[in-house]
């Protein structure tokens, strides 16, 4: 079987989080809370360039008058940010380990246990893995071998190093520095993530990965990812996710930037499966993130596909601003609610092109106290000639004490242009149920195997090892919900 | 009655007809034989005046520049397509649409314009004709209707309008053998020594019933074999595939 | 924040001069805070972003209550059919009390207990606060009438305030049954603001059919508020036609209270010039087995704004809903613009609730047909816009109503 099994292998075992173990190791940490100093001390300890320094002071400054959004759904207690580390990394990377071989021994098995091996001689085929363990990338795979075809994948500390012309170019391009709270603050104190350029014409030839893992307690993870598709270069790039079981809620505030230019295509997908939380809604992780791309290039095409089921709260709206004539945009997304978890996600797609397209697929799944929203803007601007849109929307409905709600916002402003949007609401009808299991399917099986049918048209979207694995994680996440 | 020379289309770049010679007489019927991609629907589309192509070449209608009219115009000077997909326009209810488009078609024909119990009469003789209930006519048009009913409704349609050059584009595809019957029988009843048709289709199937006087085979935008209506048994027998480089 | 002061005096010379109970003074004084402690609606209130009324209610820093103009409905403005009718003019409610076999109508000044609440709306605040005109209709249990009422607003070429409210009611008691039709004649050419609010009840197994028409408004900025409660098996048919809106908020809550009621809400925005109209329309489902749908459609010419906001809303014990939307606009002209959030909060998972909304200009495909029919360019445009806005009218159940909004339709493009 693939490798990307296991990948997302052994997610939960039972209803209960599989990933929740803790790594013992020491750390270095800065002390708690948010000032110049810490900013002053996370570039120091990636040995930022001075102007990344400068650029981390200036949002920081910025952040000062800024207040947290509070539009939003799902609402949360404040979170006092003095009160959380906002730097966590294992002592043993102090010194960057010079293969890959010589990563601590510790965190190698987590990452074994989470089914992604570093080692040289285990590594997964055909995919390439830069490992981020709290606020440092601890490993980047296959380097060497995407290197020779001028591909750059690294983490993003590396970046600010190693190709500064890149990243001071694009880095704060797609999000501003000051685009809201959560952005800048993630712009002062961002730790790892990664870094992917790839130069003209070229057509990546394996998947590309990261995989973040909260380990340390009372912290904030702000990772940042960077990618960069030059003219007409293709790339498939996806992301992963997962976090102790903690009382407390953990921050993740992460910004991921993408930029297409001429003919450039960039396929991102999430599986994200934070911790949640417990039956009671105690602990699990904020899931608030900015994910935005910018199709820079005529022709050019990124598309989004996120499964999320994890974290206590996920609040996010990975967008398209379509700037090229003719460029793309697409939003695959299924989010599933269960326990006391809440998701507000969906997508914006900006149209400023000719002849833009956008499409946008969001199953949301709401079961047991879950409050599940789709929240969505289809923006057609003036000069947007030809534009055309298709959004559908659909909800799920497990038990009557969740909600499911749609929210989408659509502004046309172009007389040629066409938005068509569709949305329903259905529940999991007992003579589905019943044909299933008269068929001799159990009752978890069988709301899994329908609940997959939902969300088909989004799973179909993700790279083939995952898709597989991904459609286990659908019914996982609402095994206990029926009956 | 038309005269086609050396007729070209475009879209995107794209060329579809590539210089298409055809030259059909009055009371004539044509059939227009071809392969899935060969231009047969362009060929209609650009005979009765859809935009949004780049067309070049002539076309002589009854001594008129056609290409030189815009869709109404040409209808108006006898044109007509029967439509492989009849179009719904919701709202617009058929009997209106009908008396509109008599209306229009008389006025610039300098005939008096019908008031609605006139027409009322006429329209109800003919859709006995085609066995087209009254109801149908109160129905928006082609909203909901089922591809035999579409079909009847362009054949009331031609009726109506009493065009002299009629284009049928794939008129027997998505028809069960009953309505290809009746529809079929329409059009024959329509048959005139002053009214030429063209039949495009891709099955020789129609042909039975209709019978032209001439068959011609339409490949990568050009008409390659003209021969009777014996030429359509030898592509049911053969297929395509001798046409096709 | 602005200054409200001048609003302030106007709220102290009203309350001294207007004639009314204790109870409704205070609940008065009360909603007249509230408006002055959020001011008039900012665009960054989820509740009133993409409204007109943000921008245009700036012009209104003072409000002149004072009646003025005709007060008198000229008589060519009348419907010919035999109807009980209700003549706004001027602001100025002219009514004969009715008091004719189970119907009830006459002119009302205070508040209904079931409608004092403080509320979060500004500019209801100030109806709230304002509203001195106003009339009652109460229909008897079993009633059905024959004729229907008219209510007629007219705001002749004399009318000089710049500001008039009316809070109205229309109970309907057990299974009785009646047609309002509301029309609105604007003749002045002043700039004035003008709030409205009718409540309306209907008790077990009655029947409202509500056809509004408002059209041809150049200088007024205008804010409907409608809200309506439905008891069990009651139904609510509400009809809308805008035409040519300078500056509205039409906004409506229909609450479904009770086992199997309906609300068929349907409205057509018809707008040209820089005509700017908004319509914002929540439905509660809070009792299972309700029903409702929404379908509105618009049409936009020259630099024309149309919004449409939409929510379904079902509460948790409102099992076997059955909720359904859709909004379609055509952006006829290049400097038009469309807005829409169509918007479901479902809290039960026995339920049936869709939405759609789509946007764009006429069907090219539908235009070539009509063309290749013999019909201009022009008429077929025309055919397919008529088309288009009629599906809305054909849900008129009242053969009447439904002729003369088609009528007036057919009269719109034959003016073009």
């Amino acid at each position: 079987m693939s490798n990307g099994q296991e990948f997302i292998k052994n997610y939960k075992q039972g209803s209960d989080y599989a990933h929740g173990f803790v790594t013992d190791i020491e750390t270095i940490d800065v002390p708690k809370g948010l000032s110049k100093e810490v900013v002053h001390f996370i570039s120091k300890q990636k040995k930022e360039p001075q102007w990344m320094l400068n650029w981390r002071l200036k949002a920081f400054d910025r952040l000062q008058s800024m207040k947290e959004p509070d539009w939003q759904k799902p609402k949360y207690p404040k979170i006092n940010y003095q009160d959380l580390y906002y730097y966590s990394a294992p002592k043993s990377l102090t010194d960057q380990p010079k293969s890959l071989d010589d990563i601590d021994p510790e965190i190698r098995k987590t990452y074994e246990k989470l089914g992604i091996p570093l080692l040289e001689q285990k590594k997964l085929a055909g995919i390439a893995v830069d490992a981020v363990f709290d606020s440092v990338s601890v490993a980047t795979t296959f380097k060497d071998k995407l290197n020779e075809i001028g591909v750059i994948f690294c983490s993003i500390s590396e970046a600010t190093r190693e190709h500064p012309e890149l990243v001071q170019k694009y880095l704060g391009s797609v999000i501003p520095m000051s685009d809201h709270f959560f952005a800048t603050l993630n712009s002062a104190v961002f730790t790892d993530g990664s870094f992917v350029y790839i130069p003209p014409g070229v057509r990546c030839p394996m998947e590309l990965s990261t995989y973040f893992r909260i380990n340390a307690s009372n912290t904030g993870q702000f990772e940042r990812t960077l990618i960069i598709a030059d003219k007409g270069s293709y790339v498939s790039y996806l992301e992963g996710c997962t976090a102790p079981m903690r009382d407390e809620n953990q921050l993740h505030a992460a910004n991921v930037e993408l930029v297409a230019l001429d003919d450039a295509e960039i396929k991102y997908s999430t599986v994200q499966n934070w911790y949640p939380g417990d039956k009671e809604g105690n602990g699990g992780i904020y899931n608030f993130v900015t994910k935005r791309g910018a199709c820079r290039g005529k022709n050019s095409k990124i598309s989004w596909t996120q499964v999320e089921t994890g974290s206590a709260i996920t609040w996010k709206y990975p967008s398209c601003i379509l700037q090229g004539d003719n460029s793309q945009g697409e939003f695959y997304s299924v989010a599933i609610t269960n326990n006391y978890q809440k998701a507000d996600t969906g997508t914006k797609m900006i149209h400023l092109g000719k002849n833009t397209r956008s499409k946008i697929i969001s199953k949301g799944i709401s079961a047991g106290h879950a409050d599940n929203t789709y929240r969505g803007l289809v923006s057609i601007h003036p000069k947007a000639t030809g534009a055309k849109n298709y959004t559908q929307c659909d909800s799920l409905l497990v038990g009557n004490k969740c909600g499911a709600h749609t929210i989408p916002y659509i502004e046309n402003k172009n007389s040629t242009s066409e938005i068509e949007h569709e949305a329903t609401t259905s529940k999991i009808s007992d003579d589905q149920l019943f044909y299933c299991r008269q068929r001799g399917l159990n009752q978890e099986e069988s709301v899994s195997l329908i609940v997959n049918g939902f969300c088909k048209e989004v799973l179909q979207q993700l790279p083939m090892e995952f898709a597989v694995e991904a459609q286990k994680l659908v019914g996982i996440s609402l095994e206990g919900s029926v009956g | 009655m038309i005269d086609i020379k050396n007729l070209r289309a475009s879209v995107d770049d794209k060329e579809i007809l590539k210089g298409l010679n055809l030259k059909i007489g009055k009371g004539e019927v044509h059939a227009i034989m071809g392969p899935n991609g060969s231009g047969k629907s362009t060929l209609s589309y650009v005979l009765s005046g859809k935009e949004g192509y780049n067309v070049s070449g002539e076309i002589q209608f009854n001594k008129k520049n056609l290409l030189e009219l815009n869709a109404e115009e040409r209808a108006r000077e006898g044109i007509f397509l029967a439509f492989q997909y009849p179009i719904e326009i919701p709202g617009v209810f058929t009997n209106n649409f009908l008396r509109t488009s008599l209306n229009s078609v008389r006025k610039a024909n300098g005939k008096v314009e019908l008031n609605a119990i006139d027409f009322l009469k006429i329209i109800k003789e003919k859709a006995k004709e085609l066995n087209i209930g009254e109801e149908m006519l109160l129905r928006p048009l082609n909203v909901g209707f089922s591809g035999g009913e579409k079909k009847r409704n362009e054949i009331l349609q031609m009726s109506l309008l009493e065009p002299s050059f009629v284009v049928m584009d794939e008129t027997d595809s998505g028809l069960d053998i009953d309505a290809l019957k009746i529809v079929s029988n329409g059009v024959n009843s329509l048959r005139d020594p002053e009214r030429s048709f063209l039949i495009i289709t891709h099955y020789q199937r129609l042909l039975n019933y209709i019978k032209p006087d001439f068959v011609h085979v339409l490949s990568e935008g050009k008409i390659v074999k003209t021969g009777d209506w014996k030429l359509a048994l030898d592509l049911e027998d053969q297929g395509y595939g001798q046409f096709i480089n | 924040m602005e200054n409200y002061n001048e609003i302030k005096i106007n709220f102290e010379k009203f309350i001294t001069t207007f004639k009314t109970d204790v109870n409704d003074l205070e609940f008065r004084k009360k909603s007249f805070a509230n408006f002055i402690s959020k001011g008039f609606p900012v665009s960054r209130d989820e509740n009133w972003k993409y409204s007109p009324l943000v921008q245009d209610l700036k012009k209104f820093s003072q409000l002149n209550y004072k009646k003025s103009g005709a007060n008198i409905l000229p008589n060519a403005l009348m419907e010919n059919f035999e109807h009980y009718s209700i003549i706004f003019a001027d602001g100025v409610l002219i009514l004969t009390d009715s008091n004719d076999a189970g119907l009830v109508i006459k002119k009302n000044n205070s508040f209904l207990k079931s409608v004092k609440k403080a509320g979060e709306n500004p500019i209801l605040n100030l109806n709230n606060a304002f509203a001195d005109q106003g009339y009652l209709i109460e229909v008897s249990s079993n009633i059905s009438l024959t004729k229907p009422i008219v209510i007629y607003n007219y705001y002749s070429k004399n009318f000089l305030s710049n500001f008039c409210s009316s809070k109205n009611f229309i109970l309907l008691n057990e299974k009785s049954n009646v047609v309002v039709y509301e029309k609105t004649i604007y003749d002045s050419s002043i700039e004035y603001l003008i709030t409205s609010n009718t409540e309306i009840f209907l008790a077990k197994g009655s029947k409202l059919k509500k056809y509004d028409l408002n059209c041809n408004n150049k200088h007024s900025t205008i804010f409907n508020f409608v809200k309506a409660n439905l008891d069990e098996n009651s139904e609510l048919e509400y009809f809308t036609f805008s035409e040519n809106i300078n500056s509205c908020r039409d906004e409506s809550i229909i609450n479904l209270n009770g086992k199997n009621c309906f609300a068929d809400v349907n409205a057509i925005q018809l707008l040209s010039n820089n005509c700017d109209h908004e319509i914002k329309l929540q439905i509660n489902h809070n009792e299972e087995h309700t029903r409702s749908s929404q379908f509105v459609k618009s049409a936009l010419y020259d630099s024309a704004n149309a919004i449409f906001q939409g929510k379904i809303f079902v509460d948790s014990k409102a099992q076997k809903t059955d909720g359904y939307q859709l909004s379609k606009a055509l952006l006829l002209s290049d400097n038009v613009k469309f807005f829409a959030k169509p918007e479901l909060e479902i809290y039960a998972d026995d339920v049936k609730c869709s939405h759609g909304s789509s946007s764009g200009s006429v069907d090219e495909e539908s235009i070539f047909y009509l063309r290749s029919r013999g019909i201009s360019k022009e008429d077929a445009k025309m055919m397919m816009i008529n088309g288009f806005l009629g599906e809305v009218i054909e849900k008129i159940t009242e053969d009447k109503f439904k002729n003369i909004f088609f009528k007036k339709l057919s009269h719109n493009y034959n003016d073009d």
